[in-house]
Parts: structure tokens; sequence; C-alpha cells
């Protein structure tokens, strides 16, 4: 079920009827009924991959408990290497054992015939990504000491499917949503309402911002041998602004959705084309990966020795290639993820000035925003190339058209003034940037005929200018 | 709030919450009635569709021709040139797996149904099949009460401006407040007045036209070919199964348009409908691409004919169609 179809239209109220009006030994039948939600939201899609949630879940809840009730540290490594082997095990048979048996078949020149593994005809679960990595960051945090375990298998298992956030995050910790399903949880109208409001800003930035900058981007990069430098640039600027409101649309409307149920999630997106520096976009891009892959791959590869400069490089390079192929079984994603690394590391560079020693990032920080940020996006836009592109070939072949300058000839916008709705969003989350959402501050600051109004504006450009409807990018991953 | 912890009915509401539901229902009747104000003049619009639709309705069980392609048949035949009752089915972006599903979905409603036209354009078997999500499903379902989706039909699946927002917004502006919607359609659903194009914008003159850019689909893609060319053959089979009598078109394209085409695609391509000749040789073939005798005026630009056009080529098309009738 996708979050701007029609059928969660009907879904969301008829659960939040529900749930809001129990009455009875409240807090387990709302957490009942969130689990059963959760899954037939999850199911709608291919009730088949239901069992593999629930695998990964029961898995992970009893590693939990057996962790905690044992002090034996082989047998705690080898309860850990069970939950990392089961976990990373699905993903790697889903999403990248063909990939692997390609490129090693390549490598070596094998053909099919004289090749044992063959490739498998399998379809990549929604989400396999971001709940595998969910649950795996509990066994983690279990083992190492940094929350319980839960006893309590129904809250575990509503922990893990909790389907906001089921299929494309935010990647939520245990120890801030496990905690949140043992609470009672009261019916906060002001949060509520924050929800709903935050609801409609990311379907706005999906529906109408997404989808039509995918009419341009699908257009050209369609045709890359048609179109010129200007065409191209063009296009990858869309591109970026394409999967950053499709995902941040994602993620606002996870995030409003599970604020309706009474759950705080964790932020997501901070207006990541404001970064001063590739490292900073980080810091606002996907932030739960971010977080996760720099607590569990970099943080222990890096603090081996604190002083290496070297090592913590090579932690940078590790970290970033994996990010890059979590997006996805090809090289493409791989190099996206590396040249993040490159430019990271570079950033992070000592020079030498006056008897002190500064980095690239000192000077990004003190010149004005807008030289950063062109600086950052510049070097993003440029990443976006290996992101978009379906092979290394073609992403060379429009990185080589756009920077020996091929004219534009036939330049178009393909989505005509639609683009003025770029423009419009980057303006109205500039100017509200210190805030969650740009929503936020309506309430106090607007009385309820013109709160309304701009409600409805926003409503009308949903209907009026949504582009064709488009799956969110990030299920994919 | 009352304590609802200590509430020993299964369903109850706050007082807040009740606020809140009211609220709610108030900010959204207003956004409810709106659509489907909108979703009503909607589908009153003049539209190929509905007159099609309508005329299935009237005459489905006289209907003898059944044609069905993309844009260059919707827009090069028009039914009232033929003499037996006929309806095309053709649409813009239409690719034969709509065109398959649409067949499926009439059978029944055309008993009387005797030949079927398929077209086979320059590139067709090497552009990809519409998308699950083609927007023009919903409009079949509504007109012609046909499930071209592949799937069951949900609630959704009855309203239309959800389907296509952008089209259906610029066509109600047009037909209602500007009063400047162009389409004349006549009861066969062809528009009459389609005249307007590039041709006629370069006042069809052949040093502009051959100087101006052809806009074509010149992508070889040679991983969708088997695919595409197995689910045309299927076709085939389904309607040779029904006994209905088969033509398989390719409509006139003009000399700017052929000069740009790719050798390799149109060898692909011939060889594939001689394999099928072979297979069926109680087929007709019909390829305009190459017809002189049209003239510069009676196309609106490369590919696509006129009215005019129109009615030259569907005469033709008629007279193979009763060329199966002249058969001992």
């Amino acid at each position: 079920m996708l979050f701007n179809s029609f059928n969660f239209g009907l879904f969301l109220p008829v659960v939040l009827l529900l749930y809001w009006s129990i009455g009875f030994s409240r807090r387990k039948y709302q957490n009942l009924l969130l689990l059963a939600a959760s899954y037939f939201f999850y199911g709608l899609w291919d009730w088949r991959f239901l069992s593999l949630i629930f695998a990964s879940s029961i898995i992970d809840y009893f590693v939990g408990i057996w962790l905690e009730s044992t002090t034996d540290s082989r047998k705690r490594k080898g309860l850990l290497w069970i939950s990392v082997i089961w976990n990373l095990g699905v993903l790697f048979v889903f999403k990248y054992y063909n990939f692997f048996v390609a490129e090693f078949a390549d490598l070596f020149n094998l053909s099919q015939e004289n090749f044992a593994f063959s490739s498998l005809q399998l379809i990549l679960p929604v989400g396999l990504s971001f709940y595998t990595f969910q649950t795996l960051s509990y066994s983690i945090d279990v083992y190492r000491g940094t929350i319980k375990a839960t006893r309590n298998s129904l809250n575990f298992l509503c922990f893990v499917s909790f389907f906001p956030q089921l299929v494309a995050g935010p990647i939520e910790r245990a120890k801030n949503l496990l905690p949140q399903f043992s609470k009672d949880r009261k019916f906060d109208l002001e949060q509520f309402k924050d929800g709903m409001r935050q609801v409609l800003w990311g379907l706005f930035k999906k529906i109408v911002i997404a989808d039509n900058a995918a009419v341009a981007v699908n257009a050209i990069y369609g045709n890359v041998d048609d179109h010129g430098s200007l065409t191209l640039l063009y296009a990858t600027a869309m591109f970026f602004f394409q999967i950053y409101c499709d995902f941040s649309g994602y993620s606002d409307i996870a995030i409003g959705t599970a604020k309706m149920f009474g759950f705080r999630l964790s932020t997501n997106f901070n207006i990541p084309y404001l970064a001063r520096s590739v490292a900073e976009f980080w810091q606002r891009w996907h932030i739960t990966l971010t977080k996760w892959f720099t607590d569990y791959v970099y943080g222990p590869i890096a603090s081996k020795n604190r002083n290496s400069a070297l090592l913590r490089a090579f932690a940078m390079f590790i970290t970033m290639g994996l990010i890059g192929l979590w997006h996805g079984a090809n090289w493409t994603f791989i190099v996206f993820g590396l040249f993040q690394a490159i430019m990271i590391t570079i950033e992070r560079l000592p020079i030498k000035v006056k008897n002190s020693t500064v980095n690239l990032n000192y000077y990004l920080v003190r010149m004005p925003l807008l030289f950063a940020v062109f600086y950052s996006f510049t070097l993003i836009l440029t990443s976006c190339v290996f992101f978009r592109a379906e092979s290394m070939t073609m992403a060379w072949s429009i990185l080589e058209r756009i920077v020996t300058l091929v004219p534009s000839d036939n330049f178009s916008l393909e989505i005509g003034n639609r683009v003025w709705f770029v423009i419009l969003l980057v303006a109205i989350e500039f100017f509200t940037r210190t805030k969650k959402h740009p929503f936020v501050g309506v309430f106090t600051k607007f009385k309820r005929p013109l709160r309304w109004a701009l409600y409805y504006l926003f409503i009308f450009f949903i209907f009026r200018y949504a582009g064709p409807k488009e799956e969110f990018i990030y299920f994919q991953f | 709030m009352p304590d609802q912890k200590k509430n020993s009915s299964i369903f109850s509401f706050s007082k807040t919450q009740l606020q809140l539901l009211g609220s709610a229902a108030l900010f959204f009747v207003p956004v409810v009635a709106i659509f489907l104000v909108v979703e009503s003049l909607v589908i009153d619009l003049p539209s190929p569709f509905k007159a099609i639709g309508e005329r299935i309705e009237q005459k489905g069980d006289q209907v003898k021709i059944a044609v069905f392609g993309s844009s260059q048949i919707m827009q090069g035949i028009n039914a009232a040139h033929f003499t037996q009752e006929g309806l095309n089915f053709s649409s813009g972006a239409q690719h034969h797996n709509t065109d398959f599903n649409l067949l499926k979905g009439l059978a029944e409603r055309l008993p009387d149904l005797e030949t079927v036209v398929f077209e086979v354009s320059y590139s067709h078997f090497e552009i990809p099949h519409n998308s699950k999500h083609f927007w023009k499903n919903g409009v079949f379902l509504k007109f012609y009460d046909v499930n071209t989706y592949n799937r069951p039909v949900y609630l959704k699946d009855a309203l239309l401006f959800p389907s296509h927002p952008a089209y259906y917004s610029e066509r109600l502006l047009e037909y209602y407040l500007k009063d400047s919607l162009p389409y004349r359609y006549n009861e066969f659903g062809y528009d009459t007045n389609l005249y307007r194009g590039k041709f006629k914008r370069l006042q069809y003159n052949l040093d502009s036209i051959q100087n101006s850019k052809v806009r074509m689909n010149n992508r070889e893609a040679l991983q969708i070919i088997d695919y595409n060319t197995s689910y045309f053959k299927e076709m085939i089979q389904y309607a040779a199964s029904k006994d209905w009598n088969i033509v398989i078109i390719s409509p006139p394209t003009f000399s700017n348009y052929n000069a740009e085409r790719i050798p390799a695609i149109v060898k692909r391509r011939d060889s594939i409908l001689s394999e099928i000749a072979t297979a069926y040789p109680a087929i007709k073939f019909l390829n305009c691409e190459s017809d002189t005798s049209f003239k510069v005026t009676e196309f609106r630009n490369e590919n696509h004919l006129n009215p005019e056009g129109a009615e030259r080529f569907t005469k033709k098309l008629d007279a193979v169609i009763n060329s199966f009738n002249q058969q001992p």
C-alpha cells in the first residue's frame, strides 16, 4: 500500500478511529491493532513476504533474550552472529546474490553452463533493507549492553513492523521506538494536528514535486544522446529534487502518521541542499541511515586507533561504499558512495596555515552560505549522475556531455511551469529552515480561516498539479 | 479527558477527540464536495471514449469492424467512412497490451464482430508496452466497461480525474471556462476538426517541412522485441481462434519521417510480419508508409493524418476489409 494511494486514504482514518476509540485494556489492544494494521499494510503488497518480517522479528526477539541471559562471551558472540547472518543473509539473497554472481562470472569469464551458481528469479521484498537494519541494530545494541532486551513479544513485533516506517524508514533504533510501545499513549490534539500537517507537506513534496520532476528526468535521461550539457545538468538537478522530495516526502508522511498514533519517529532529513560540505550533507540526508552506518560500521573501525587519519579514511571508504551498495546492487551505487568518501576525506585533509592545522571544512563553514552551498551542491549533483544512471557507461557519457559543453539546441523544461514548484519548495524550506517542517508555526501565526485557506491551497496543488503516479524510489532499496 | 484506562467499554472517544472529528468533517466536506463536482464535470467533457462508449451501447450488436492502435490510427481512421458498422478503439500511446485487453473485454459486447484491425507501425515492436499505471485504464473502465488493469477493479478506478489530474485540469479549463476546446467528435469518436498541427503551422510548405526536426521514436530496443513479438502473436492467435478476419496496418508517414527511419528497425519489423504472414495466410496487410498518394495537405505532421487523410486511409482499409467478403 502506497502512502499516496486511495487505499491508504481509506486505511489510515479507519485504523486511527479504531485505535483511539479503544477503551478497554487500551495499550495492549492498541498494539495488537497496530500489529494487525502493519501486517495488513505490508501484506497488500505481497503477503508471502510477511513470513520474512515475522521470522526476522522472532529470531532477533529470542537472540535479545538469550544474549541477556548469558555472560559467556563466546556464546554471546555466537548469538550475535545468528542475528547478523540471518538479517544480512536474507538481504544478500534477495538483493545482492544475482549481482555478485554476475560480477563473479564476468570476472572469471565464466558462462552459465560451466558456472555452478545460476541467477535467482526473486522479487526484492519491499522495505527489506529498512527493517533488517532496524531489527539487526536491536541485537547489536543488546549485545553491546546499550539497551535491555524486551520480554514483550507483541511490542517487539510492533517495533519491527510499525507500518508508518516499515517500508522506507526512518530506520529507528530500539532505544527510541521500542519503549514507546510499552508506554500508555495519551491523545494529544496538538501532536495529532501537527502530524496531519506534516503528512500534507509530505504529500505535496511527493505528488507535486517528485512526481513532476520524474517526468523531466525520465524524458531527458531516457535519451541521453539527444541532449546537451545544459539539458543534462537541468535533468540532474531535477533528479536531486525528485529523490529528495520522494524520500523526504515519504519520511514526512511516516513521521506525521506516527504522530497521529502518538509516536515520535526520528528526523530523517534536514534540508540537505543547504549543506556547506559533503560531510554536512550526510548529516542532513537520510540521517537515520548515516547514523546507523556511523554507529555500526564507521565507529568500530575508526575507534581502533583514533589518532590514525589513514584508518579514519579507510573506515570512511568502507562506510560510504557500503552506503552506496545499500542503495542497490549496481556499480553505479558503489561509485556514488565512493565518490562521497573521496570528497569527505578531501574535506578533512589537514592543511597547515601559519602554525595551525585546519581543513577545507574550516573554510567552508566560514564562507558565505551561497558559495559553500554552490560547492557542495555541485559535488552532490555530480554523484547524482551515478545514482540515476542505469550503468557506468551511461554515467560517464552524461558527465562527458556535461563537461564538454555539448550544445543544448532542443532544451526544454519538459514540465513547463511546474518547475516553479521546485523554486517554491526551496523558498519555503529556506525561510522555515529552523523548524521540523514548514507547517509547524502555522498554528500560532494564523487564525483558523487563513490556516485552512493555506491547507486548501496545498490540497488544491496536490489535486491540480499531481504528476504521473510514481512509486516511491526508496521502496526498491 | 476521561481516564480511558479505567474505561471498561470497548469503544469510547474523549471530548477532544470528538471535537477533532467534528473539525475534520467540517474541513473535508468542502474538499469532497468540490472533488465530486470536478469528477462529474470531467465525465461530462466531450471525449472520443465517451462517444465510442455511447455507440457501443446503441449499436454494439451491429459492429463488424474493430480497429486497435495508437494515435496514428486514432487520427488516421474515421469509422464514419467504413461501409459497415465499425469502431476505432485506438488512442494516443496505446500499445498492443492495451489493445489486447480491450479486444478481450469487448468481445462479448460486439457479438457480430467480423474483422479486427491491428496496427504495426515503424518501431512498434521496439516500444515498451503501456505500464500498469496507464492512465486510460480508468477511461476504458468508465466508458467501455472493460477492465484493462490486469487486476481486480477497485473503487478508486471508477474515478477519472485522479487518473490524470494535469490532463483533465487543462480540459476542464478549456471547455468550461475558456470555451476553447478544439475537438469536434463525431458519433464514432473521431475528431473532425483535427487539422491543427505542425504541417498546418508551416503552411504545408515542403521546404519548411523538410528542414524541420522530426520527432519520432528512433531507439533500437532489442531487449523487448522478443516479448513484444510473442505478445502480438498471441493477439493474432486469439483473433484467429474467434474466426475473425485480421488486417495488420501501417499508417501513412511523410517522406521526411521515412528518411529518418533506422533501416535495421524496419527490417526487423518486416521480418516479423512476414513470419506472421506465413503462419496465418488469411491475414491481410495494408502498409501505407510509402504510399505517395497521400498529399502533404492530408497530414497533421510527419506521422499523423488529418481528417482528409483519414478519409482516404479509411477508405483504403475499407476496401481491404471488403475484399474478405469477395473471397470464394
